[in-house]
């Protein structure tokens, strides 16, 4: 398919664009198969802006035709601004990105209008990922033959020695014909071989058989993650699958089971096929339900915070009463609570976990991550984060091309759509809030990574799972997001200089008023938290003078 | 002396008050933050626990006792004769933050993370233990910011996360301020 076919006009002159932060401007415009660019040569400074398509949500267009009127019209034309409007046809489109920004583009020329209008529909919602552009991206200070990714979990496996004499690396899914969103390699109890473990797919939804997600050093208690097990409203049972679960806490006197469902919900997926683990044939787990919202309920609470938050009435009831009703700070608190209760359940109480929803690939890697990073110090440095989004997010199968399909703003029909990604971002933040010097990166990286899972010119969110990813060649023709974050000039942006390193646990509080709405995503374009900006940026660098003046006169003072 | 001290803002720039003599606050709603630190002064489990704050005072004060350090230095090798160089990396590798602190005063109390604050308090958070968790918390309180901007008061309580069929024994309660204070030398375990 040639992108040329969409695009009838390429280039338009004369255009004005009007964008959150800055002052209009009128310039020349011209779409490309991938991108919007706006040239600005006003004044003598050339501004440029580049827009991705994908990155665009939805557009609204409106067209005047003053050609008949424009004698009458000719002084009305003249917009706030003080940019004047062309008497004659023209048209406005409305463009509201997937990062929230809305732009604003005046295009002189209804006809220039409609079809710039056309090509972005089309443009920004390709269908075949082989189109998108992470398969065409080239950077000038990068090679294609860069390793790819930070980790695998062959070597994570390797390196931690201390997961050798219980647990194995199965490759039993190497051609993911057992389960088709799990990576090649998984982490299983030694005792469990092969046929068991195709036999344990088949009871799980998905494929989604219990495999290790995270091993606590200081007790040897591990998490597991799964799917629900098919069950069934006939109460099949799979000994295979209790085995496995066996092996698991053997040696401890029990094991927890979180549900990210209510009771009602696990037992109304009975019906369905689903199920859950009844107390008879799993008798030495102890089940604890937490109800986790996900899917559409997620997505309208989406919708509804980003529509208060671009509400223009400055109303402060009407503020609070919607940002009360979209419920995006209860999802956070839910989130934040059910990953510090397997947190406590692995650290204080001394149990394994095992983690399920119901398809696995949503809550159940929502607090996996997060309870990680309560625990582990080595989840908290720059490269330890990146490498648990990468092994928990990215191999373990999240569907990113399903739920970051569209956002808050898209007027198209709502699939699979779910903002859980942006969800764990948001509880990252938080902690960040509470624990300023126990994480090693900046809110600026969770900014960056909140935009690259929408759209981004890597080709690391790609796709739904490894399989999708090896069959279009992700690794060989794209470039690594990852990689790109901790080249030397992008990694001082993104990590945080006030960073200590602690080996203690970090427990956040959960009460609501310790919980905040992330202004410096929601509220990126508007602008007053310029200010606040501001002050974060004199205290880096404050922080990092002092930091360099005190190590430099270290040794002098020993 | 030292009182002044903590009142004093240490991000405060005169140069900025003659850059923008007219200060204008933002009144759009999502601007409004409520004053956590004001209307729950005595709730420690809601306060964030490391502060940016402290941090950033006790760098300045390094950063001061470091240049004085150098200067002193500086002074000592004019007078022997020898002309200082000036270097701008650090000759040895720079050590770690740990090894650094070592050389300066114990660290102060905001680093604490997570612990109990005080034997008291321990004992008060262990009868609170078994009555309402958060979890119950989360669908009590249907209005989030709300309740936030409103606020009712509520007692500090443990953080617990759910029921745990009180096998989060006494002792295990009581061990973690003696962690922290192996951890840190000399902690106060005051917030």
């Amino acid at each position: 398919m040639e992108f040329s076919e969409h695009i009838k006009t390429a280039n338009v002159e004369d255009v004005v664009l009007r964008q959150p932060l800055h002052p209009p401007g009128r310039g020349t415009l011209c779409i490309t198969g991938h991108h919007l660019l706006f040239s600005d040569r006003e004044e003598g400074s050339w501004r440029q802006v580049l827009l991705l398509l994908r990155n665009i949500d939805a557009i609204e267009k409106s067209v005047e035709n003053l050609l008949t009127c424009s004698g009458l019209f000719s002084n009305a034309g003249l917009s706030q601004s003080g940019v004047s409007r062309l008497p004659g046809s023209s048209g406005t489109i409305t463009i509201k990105c997937k990062d929230l920004r809305v732009l604003q583009l005046d295009i002189p020329g209804m006809e220039e209008c409609l079809n710039i209008a056309r090509s972005i529909e089309t443009l920004s919602c390709l269908d075949s990922m082989s189109e998108l552009y992470p398969f065409f991206y080239r950077p000038s200070n990068a090679s294609l033959r860069d390793q790819w990714g930070l980790s695998s979990l062959e070597r994570h496996y390797s390196q931690m020695k201390e997961l050798h004499d219980r647990w194995r690396l199965s490759t039993v899914n190497r051609d993911f014909s057992v389960c088709p969103s799990y990576p090649q390699a998984v982490i299983v109890p030694k005792s469990t071989d092969d046929d068991m473990l195709e036999k344990v797919a088949k009871f799980r939804q998905g494929g989604r058989f219990p495999v290790l997600c995270y091993y606590h050093k200081k007790n040897g208690m591990v998490i597991m993650r799964s799917s629900q097990p098919l069950t069934g409203a006939n109460r099949k049972r799979c000994r295979e699958d209790e085995q496995l679960l066996q092996a698991v806490i053997d040696g401890s006197d029990k094991g927890y089971i979180i549900d990210t469902r209510s009771s009602q919900q696990a037992l109304q997926a009975r019906m369905t096929g689903g199920g859950l683990e009844s107390k008879s044939c799993y008798s030495s787990w102890k089940r604890l339900q937490r109800q986790m919202e996900r899917g559409k309920a997620l997505q309208e609470s989406l919708i509804k915070l980003v529509e208060a938050c671009g509400d223009e009435s400055n109303n402060m009831d009407r503020w609070l009463s919607k940002l009360e009703n979209s419920k995006w700070l209860s999802h956070v608190q839910t989130a934040l609570s059910t990953a510090g209760l397997l947190a406590e359940c692995v650290e204080r109480d001394g149990h394994s976990v095992l983690v399920h929803g119901s398809e696995g690939t949503d809550s159940t890697l929502l607090i996996s991550t997060l309870a990680q990073l309560i625990m582990d110090p080595s989840c908290r440095t720059l490269e330890g984060f990146l490498t648990l989004l990468e092994r928990e997010w990215v191999q373990a199968g999240h569907p990113f091309q399903q739920r970051c399909a569209h956002s808050a703003h898209s007027h198209a029909r709502l699939q699979q759509e779910s903002p859980v990604f942006l969800l764990l971002l948001d509880c990252v933040w938080q902690l960040w809030r509470q624990f300023p010097l126990a994480l090693g990166f900046s809110e600026a990286l969770l900014l960056r990574l909140a935009t690259e899972a929408y759209a981004s010119d890597y080709g690391t969110f790609l796709g739904n799972n490894q399989q999708e990813r090896c069959a279009l060649g992700v690794k060989e023709n794209t470039y690594c997001l990852f990689q790109a974050l901790l080249r030397p000039r992008e990694r001082d942006c993104y990590s945080n200089p006030l960073y200590e390193h602690t080996e203690l646990a970090i427990w956040p509080s959960v009460h609501p008023q310790s919980l905040q709405l992330w202004r410096g995503f929601f509220l990126r374009w508007t602008p007053q938290t310029h200010h606040l900006e501001e002050a974060q940026e004199e205290i880096r660098n404050m922080v990092i003078e002092w930091g360099k003046l005190a190590l430099s006169s270290c040794p002098a003072s020993t | 002396m030292s009182e002044r001290e903590n009142y004093l803002n240490p991000f405060y720039s005169p140069a900025y008050s003659k850059a923008h003599p007219v200060l204008q606050p933002s009144t759009l709603p999502y601007h409004f933050k409520f004053w956590r630190n004001m209307y729950h002064q005595f709730d420690r489990s809601m306060h964030p626990r490391q502060s940016i704050l402290k941090t950033v005072l006790n760098l300045r004060e390094e950063g001061r006792k470091a240049e004085s350090a150098l200067q002193a230095l500086e002074n000592r090798l004019l007078q022997l004769g020898v002309t200082p160089v000036v270097t701008s990396d650090p000759p040895a590798p720079p050590p770690t933050r740990d090894q650094h602190c070592n050389t300066l005063p114990a660290r102060p109390d905001s680093l604490i993370l997570g612990a109990p604050i005080n034997h008291k308090e321990v004992e008060r958070q262990e009868e609170e233990f078994d009555q309402e968790e958060v979890g119950e918390e989360a669908t009590e309180s249907t209005d989030t910011e709300r309740s936030v901007e409103g606020s009712s008061g509520t007692d500090s309580r443990k953080q617990s996360y759910g029921e745990l069929d009180g096998t989060y024994s006494s002792e295990l309660a009581k061990e973690e301020p003696a962690a922290v204070s192996l951890e840190f030398g000399v902690a106060r375990m005051t917030c």
